[in-house]
């Protein structure tokens, strides 16, 4: 969500500079080449307060047997709650289905209990499972 | 992604099959203030400010396990010992204080209010001498209220005369709640070297030393540990610690995190993470289990106080290096009928009250947990309380005692008590008679180990 702010800053930024009848593609060039110098060091000054970005994100695993409409359904459920897709690593091995997402949840639509009884649910129809838990709560045990 | 899949099953194995959980999250509430010369008074107090401090504490940190994804188990609240709270009044009622409290636990929905305590290692006030004769009543007409006493330290040394009384104390006890199996004695606990800060019950009492309020956590993961036991193999018991040590590191982080965010939404402080191993009548959750999956056939077969040596170090040595504010108990807890590889190894006679005691010397608590047959003497309670608290002070450590003589019950029986307090086999005790001994009293005094200065 920051980093939006901060690419649609840099665009009005460009668009200032080089004028009203500047080109759409050009200024995307610049913008994208300068957010990715800048990038690093925001990473950098987001460690320093690691806590409550991390606070604000979920880690949502799902295992199971196979099928088509798995992401599908998890990520509209995710849309449904407003929740924005960070990373997503999915793998299928031997017909088992296996996927982590995180999700920044900061602008969360309802209630965390809602959104897991809504993926319980789905998990149920789906015929797999689907867990719910902060992300810092694995940087904790898993980072130092 | 930032984490692996290998790290993300990890966690899910641990807090989903492994019953890895927030054993309790316990809130001490400092009562000091609540004195006054007028029991009415005081009970007003006391009822006010438990339900002004605890009042969001069940449905604050029910929200954070469900954000985290974990179990927290229990929502407890430990108290100032309440011998000192009613010392001012002219009327000691004691056990009206007692209903007083348990009324407020239960209005705030805690599972457990522990501090109906007196510390009389040394000797007794007026007051506690009261205090100490309400236990029974106090006991046998709350239901959440825990209590303890702490008879002993290394610096003072034992209080036998509070021990013998303690003796009778929980015979009277046992008969004023036979009609379920004299649950009365199972909130209740006898120590030596009692700490302020300890999060578990039914020893919680939130000691003179500690701030207003305060957050304590107590984390639970023996099914974690006896999974990584499992895992490892036929590796050595050096590296069998290496395993047990990483795996302690992870559960306290996780429980340290839970504890920081339950103190910061109650807006209170965070006090200490208890790292103790506390079993669960749970099948794989069971600290016994982790004994047989070092391979000893039971727990209490030779080999079990080394077994139990090293596992309590590696726990503490992860726990350590995870938090800097570990305190508590911090070890193994070996509490009979709340773990289920233990009631089978008293069960097949592997278990007996000897070696349980043996242990006791080197993991976190003591004789926890322990049913025995209603006949047996009050003397005996006092001299078996005694030999446990003596480990205690001459090794510097906490120990407690928590015995049940259930009355009508012989060897063999078993008494349930239901929930997490599980049920327990009556275990054998020595027949031969000590009552000499504790009816001399008096204070044995504090070892030379207590000359540190």
């Amino acid at each position: 969500m920051d980093n939006q702010d901060l690419i649609y800053q840099l665009t009005r930024a460009v668009f200032n500079r080089l004028g009203s009848g500047s080109d759409p593609a050009v200024v995307e060039g610049i913008v994208t080449d300068v957010f990715r110098i800048v990038e690093p060091s925001l990473n950098g000054s987001k460690s320093s307060q690691p806590d409550q970005a991390s606070a604000d994100r979920l880690i949502i695993s799902v295992f199971g047997l196979d099928h088509p409409g798995i992401v599908a359904a998890v990520s509209s459920i995710l849309a449904e709650f407003n929740c924005s897709i960070i990373d997503i690593n999915q793998t299928v091995v031997q017909n088992k289905f296996a996927m982590a997402m995180i999700v920044n949840a900061r602008n969360l639509r309802g209630d965390i209990s809602q959104l897991k009884e809504r993926f319980r649910s789905e998990g149920d129809r789906l015929g797999v499972r689907i867990f719910v838990q902060r992300e810092d709560l694995f940087n904790t045990m898993h980072r130092l | 992604m930032q984490f692996t899949q290998r790290e993300i099953l990890e966690t899910i194995r641990m807090t989903e099959m492994e019953h890895l959980d927030i054993r309790t999250v316990t809130m001490g509430i400092n009562l000091r203030d609540c004195a006054d010369s007028d029991i009415n008074r005081v009970c007003e107090k006391v009822y006010n400010k438990i339900i002004r401090y605890a009042g969001q504490l069940v449905e604050t940190v029910n929200r954070i396990g469900v954000e985290f994804g974990i179990t927290i188990a229990n929502k407890r609240i430990s108290i100032t010992p309440v011998a000192s709270v009613g010392e001012a009044c002219d009327n000691k009622d004691y056990p009206r204080l007692a209903r007083t409290i348990d009324k407020a636990a239960v209005e705030v929905g805690v599972d457990f209010i522990g501090g109906y305590s007196a510390l009389v290692h040394k000797g007794f006030t007026r007051a506690e001498e009261i205090f100490m004769a309400s236990i029974p009543e106090a006991l046998s007409t709350t239901e959440r209220l825990c209590s303890s006493v702490n008879a002993a330290t290394t610096r003072a040394g034992i209080n036998m005369t509070a021990i013998r009384q303690l003796g009778q104390i929980i015979k009277v006890t046992a008969q004023r709640t036979a009609d379920r199996g004299g649950i009365g004695c199972a909130k209740f606990v006898v120590f030596a070297n009692a700490v302020e800060d300890n999060p578990f019950m039914a020893g919680a009492f939130f000691g003179v030393g500690e701030p207003e309020v305060v957050v304590n956590v107590g984390v639970s993961g023996p099914g974690v540990v006896n999974h990584a036991v499992r895992m490892a193999g036929d590796c050595d018991l050096g590296e069998l610690s290496e395993i047990i040590k990483r795996t302690a590191f992870k559960v306290t982080r996780a429980g340290e995190l839970v504890g920081r965010e339950a103190a910061r939404r109650l807006g209170v402080e965070f006090g200490i993470i208890d790292l103790s191993l506390a079993p669960t009548p749970l099948p794989g959750d069971s600290v016994g289990e982790i004994l047989e999956a070092m391979g000893l056939e039971r727990a209490g077969a030779p080999g079990s106080t080394a077994a139990l040596a090293m596992l309590t170090d590696a726990v503490k040595k992860g726990g350590a290096m995870a938090s800097s504010y570990v305190g508590g108990m911090s070890g193994a807890f070996i509490p009979v009928s709340e773990d289920a590889a233990m009631i089978e190894a008293a069960q097949v006679g592997a278990l007996t009250l000897e070696k349980l005691e043996a242990m006791t010397s080197v993991c976190s608590v003591g004789l926890d947990m322990v049913a025995v047959p209603g006949d047996t003497s009050a003397e005996t309670i006092s001299a078996i309380i005694a030999d446990e608290i003596a480990i205690g002070v001459v090794n510097n450590k906490t120990t407690g005692v928590r015995i049940i003589p259930v009355p009508g019950k012989k060897v063999g029986e078993i008494v349930d008590f239901g929930g997490l307090l599980g049920s327990a086999p009556i275990m054998p005790v020595n027949q031969f008679n000590c009552a000499r001994f504790i009816n001399r009293g008096g204070r044995i005094p504090a070892p030379v180990q207590s000359l540190r200065n």
